[in-house]
């Protein structure tokens, strides 16, 4: 899926491939609520390092860029971190993510993990945790993948975990109760996910 | 190209190289599929569809689920399957991350996902997690595999199936700098794909376990 560029012990990845092969829905129940996203310089920027070097900080922001859409009515990216004066955008969270870890090993296995931290406008902590995804498993399928296909799912694998999981976390929970927002009920809405 | 492949290659790379290594094949120890946790009723019309997946994700077409779903494609030519992929893509996220049972039943259950469902005509997905072996020496340990089966038209678990066999590649004799002996070989990727494809094939096309 990605392309291999340069030589020697560092392999690095052309991502735009990955997005390429993304799922262009996401089939998940929509939240009637905007939702702002802030991605910090440092995390747009961040690059994996080690064996495998891909833009994971730049690959990420388009990820969360096409799930996001589908998990909230309105999604916003916000220029600053909460708190901050976007309270008149009718924000009802503000999500932060950051690159907790990106683990390569022996360009056969990729970890990537993402710590998410969900705010309140304000800038009052609702709820934060981490999330993973690992590409090229038991010895057998990792061997055999390209690194390309490794770091796709790894990046895939985490998205889907922060989509299914997001309404799982207790403080997301009991924020989303006190909206009367109840978890998994209500008809699910086929999003069509956006660059 | 499986995993044990590799074995073969290194042979002849040892023959290449002067030494004096033959490659004797011995009998995998299957221990047969162990059904005694599932429950699969066979499909109830021939459109009805399956789809194997790998829950190592990145191996849609590779490892033991490819071999499982080759197997069952070949023993039932009538059978009719999606490619892991399209599911995968038509479903994300649900099938793409090691959901709890309870997660996946609530997102089996979703209307959009039931439509998704309904348009491929899948009425079992098959989900094949293929185990690290236990090295006992060299490369020769347990293969175990085991395999949960999803009605995902009915948002049901039917339960899981295991398997296990033992075997591997192990060299006998004097090592380097001779390299004179043999290598016993077995696959037993190959036993458990095989166990588990004939029970599948037989619990969905007539019911018989």
């Amino acid at each position: 899926m990605a392309i291999l560029l340069g030589d020697g012990c560092a392999r690095t990845l052309q991502m735009e491939p990955v997005l390429e092969h993304f799922p262009q829905a996401v089939l998940v129940e929509r939240l009637p609520l905007v939702a702002g996203v802030y991605y910090t310089p440092e995390f747009r920027a961040m690059r994996s390092g080690g064996d495998v070097d891909f833009a994971v900080g730049a690959t990420s922001v388009a990820l969360f860029n096409r799930v996001l859409p589908a998990m909230f009515d309105e999604t916003t990216q916000l220029a600053g971190p909460p708190p901050a004066p976007y309270r008149e955008q009718n924000v009802a969270c503000v999500i932060v993510p950051s690159i907790e870890s990106v683990q390569t090993r022996f360009m056969q296995r990729v970890r990537v993990a993402y710590r998410i931290r969900v705010s309140s406008p304000q800038g009052v902590e609702l709820a934060a945790w981490t999330v993973s995804g690992t590409g090229g498993e038991p010895y057998s399928a990792a061997s055999q993948a390209t690194l390309g296909e490794v770091v796709a799912s790894a990046l895939r694998n985490a998205m889907a975990g922060f989509v299914i999981g997001f309404r799982g976390q207790p403080g997301v929970r009991e924020w989303l109760a006190t909206r009367g927002l109840g978890v998994l009920d209500g008809p699910a809405e086929a999003s069509p996910a956006q660059r | 190209m499986m995993r044990w492949a590799h074995g073969i290659w290194s042979l002849l790379g040892f023959a290449l190289a002067g030494c004096l290594v033959a490659p004797v094949p011995v009998p995998v120890s299957f221990e047969g599929v162990d059904s005694s946790n599932a429950s699969v009723s066979p499909l109830e019309s021939p459109e009805e569809r399956v789809v194997v997946l790998s829950t190592a994700m990145t191996d849609d077409e590779r490892g033991v689920a490819d071999c499982v779903r080759k197997a069952m494609r070949e023993q039932n030519a009538s059978l009719r399957m999606v490619s892991a992929r399209e599911f995968r893509d038509a479903l994300f996220p649900w099938f793409d991350f090691q959901t709890s049972a309870e997660e996946l039943r609530a997102g089996l259950s979703h209307p959009a996902v039931r439509d998704a469902i309904a348009r491929l005509n899948v009425r079992y997905a098959i989900l094949v997690n293929e185990e690290k072996r236990n090295p006992k020496q060299g490369l020769s340990g347990f293969v175990t595999v085991s395999v949960q089966v999803w009605d995902v038209e009915q948002a049901q678990d039917r339960g899981v199936l295991w398997a296990r066999a033992s075997g591997g590649s192990e060299f006998l004799g004097i090592p380097y700098p001779l390299m004179i002996g043999v290598v016993v070989m077995s696959f037993p990727e190959e036993a458990v794909c095989r166990g588990l494809s004939e029970w599948l094939g037989r619990a969905l096309m007539s019911g018989e376990h």
